[in-house]
């Protein structure tokens, strides 16, 4: 439903279909199921959550980068209205219902994230500790509002956790270090003082081991949350199991290096 | 008549809504503040603020009530501009830097979104459901349209049926939009709602094409560009979609633009003299002017007042401006 929904034939003519995050969908559909809506009302309810997450999700996808090609110029424009397109769709979709609420839920949240966002990409920390932090309200708004929204305090800090969890996880699975992705090379510019877009090596290896120190204590936080939410736990406790298995990150030499 | 002599009724409520787009806009963070004022101070033509006033005096004109449909409208209009300039690489607008040249591409993003979603979290605060269905689907239709017109770029196989229903989508909606909002705001009759949707429909119809021919004939002092900009875009507007309709026209425009994907100044400038020749530029103010006729006949439907009075001079203004 989602997949179809997010076809417009001509945008993907030139932009890859976009990412649909499996986890947060998970997440979502979870606290749906216990906010007791009709069928079709959980199900648009649910598109339009995603449809948030996508349009921002879509609108990172921009480069900073002067272009000098026409296929890249069009890549960037239809990206840029792939992201509008999205975000109007969610809001056309909940207008249909009436969900004034939701609406206004969904858009405070859209402006929290880019508040946060902004904060993460202006600010040079000195230390480590806030990127991080600033990295985990950037990954828990809009959980936090629509668990707030339908009264679903037990999603709160479990949703907030796990979406952390598994960005900190996708950022190391894709290698985005080397490559430079700015979110890293954030933390690699906070710890290494670097500048350059590109990373040595070196300094590669050593903003991996900070990384992987912090997927280590976020790894014992969750393990700590499953443990206190025991209806949360028959959720997800597998399925987290699997995608940390996933990643190949031994935890005791973690340890040893962290 | 100059539009700061037709906004003169509404001078003090303009001023209101002025200083509430300044407070909406108020972000925590420096940047996103800086950022979302620096496009509000720049100016413009504050056009569908006007038309949410102006419509709500139709029904029970309450300001504090209006004001959120009157900010919403122009900060949709924003966020929009500060998208497309990413998308047109634009450097300057408004005698103005572009966020996205004073500061980067992602801090334009993210301004946008920001004042995207702000402009609808004030939506919400009508009573009425309809003002998000009316909302939304303006704005759905508006991101299509967008989309249609990157499609269309450098499209000579397309006619004149895309170009109106392109600018209907891309100018058109939200100016009908901001009409029956502010009628649907105070409570005007659905009779009178529908009039007004259909007035501002026309307006921007006309608005828009108005645009399409300075594009042609406006000076470089005028525009602040050289003329001709859209095409060098590949964007195909209606004078140019009318010299094509004439004999061997569109042969040679296409002749023109056959070697390069990319069009040069020079290129346009050929194209500019046979789109002029052809009488394209007249036939497009004909066009225009007909869109403006049927706006006033929508607002002779409705009862005489200043309000209404104030929406005619806006609407020739419009049809007749140079910039």
């Amino acid at each position: 439903m989602l997949q179809s929904r997010l076809s417009h034939s001509y945008l993907l003519r030139f932009i890859d279909f976009p990412v649909i995050d499996e986890e947060k969908l998970y997440v979502f559909y979870g606290m749906l199921e216990q906010a007791k809506l009709e069928h079709r009302r959980k199900q648009d309810t649910l598109l339009s959550i995603m449809l948030v997450q996508i349009a921002l999700d879509t609108h990172e996808l921009i480069s900073l980068e002067e272009i000098d090609n026409e296929s890249d110029r069009k890549n960037r424009q239809l990206t840029v209205l792939a992201g509008d397109y999205f975000s109007s769709m969610y809001y056309h979709l909940l207008s249909k219902w009436e969900d004034n609420e939701l609406i206004r839920t969904l858009s405070e949240a859209i402006q929290e994230i880019n508040e946060a966002k902004m904060s993460f990409y202006q600010t040079d920390y000195s230390t480590i500790e806030p990127v991080f932090e600033n990295l985990k309200e950037i990954e828990s708004i809009l959980v936090r509002k629509v668990a707030e929204h339908y009264g679903l305090s037990n999603w709160k800090s479990f949703g907030s956790h796990y979406f952390y969890m598994n960005r900190l996880l996708t950022e190391r699975k894709q290698g985005i270090i080397q490559s430079g992705s700015f979110m890293l090379q954030k933390i690699a510019s906070t710890l290494l003082s670097v500048k350059s877009a590109k990373l040595s090596t070196n300094q590669a290896s050593k903003a991996k081991i900070v990384l992987d120190s912090y997927i280590a204590y976020a790894k014992k936080e969750m393990d700590q949350l499953l443990q206190q939410h025991s209806e949360l736990h028959q959720l997800f406790q597998e399925r987290f199991e699997y995608n940390w298995g996933m990643t190949g990150i031994q935890e005791k030499k973690m340890a040893e290096e962290g | 008549m100059k539009l700061k002599t037709i906004y003169a009724s509404l001078k003090k409520d303009l001023s209101f809504i002025e200083t509430e787009l300044e407070h909406t806009v108020n972000a925590h963070h420096p940047v996103l503040r800086d950022a979302s004022n620096h496009l509000l101070k720049a100016g413009g033509k504050r056009i569908r603020p006007v038309f949410v006033l102006l419509s709500g005096k139709f029904g029970h004109y309450n300001l504090p009530l209006m004001k959120n449909v009157a900010v919403a409208l122009e900060l949709i209009h924003m966020a929009s501009l500060v998208h497309d300039d990413v998308i047109d690489d634009a450097e300057m607008r408004r005698g103005a830097k572009t966020i996205k040249a004073k500061w980067d591409n992602r801090v334009a993003m993210y301004t946008g979104d920001y004042i995207f979603a702000r402009a609808i979290e004030l939506v919400t605060e009508l009573k009425d459901p309809a003002a998000n269905r009316i909302l939304s689907h303006a704005i759905l239709e508006m991101s299509i349209g967008e989309i249609e017109q990157i499609r269309d770029q450098f499209n000579w196989d397309q006619n004149v049926r895309d170009y109106f229903r392109r600018i209907k989508r891309k100018t058109a909606l939200l100016i009908a939009t901001s009409c029956e909002l502010g009628a649907v705001a105070a409570g005007a009759s659905k009779e009178e709602q529908l009039h007004l949707k259909q007035f501002g429909y026309y307006v921007g119809m006309s608005y828009q094409i108005t645009d399409d021919i300075l594009d042609y004939t406006g000076t470089v002092k005028q525009l602040g560009k050289p003329a001709g900009g859209d095409l060098l875009q590949g964007n195909i507007t209606l004078p140019v979609l009318y010299a094509m309709n004439q004999k061997n026209e569109k042969e040679k425009i296409m002749e023109i633009f056959s070697e390069e994907v990319h069009s040069s100044q020079e290129q346009v400038d050929q194209v500019l003299s046979i789109v002029k020749l052809s009488g394209g530029i007249e036939h497009s103010r004909q066009i225009s002017d007909r869109y403006l006729q049927k706006a006033f006949y929508e607002l002779e439907q409705l009862p005489a007042s200043s309000a209404r009075t104030s929406l005619r001079q806006i609407a020739e203004y419009i049809g007749k401006r140079k910039h």
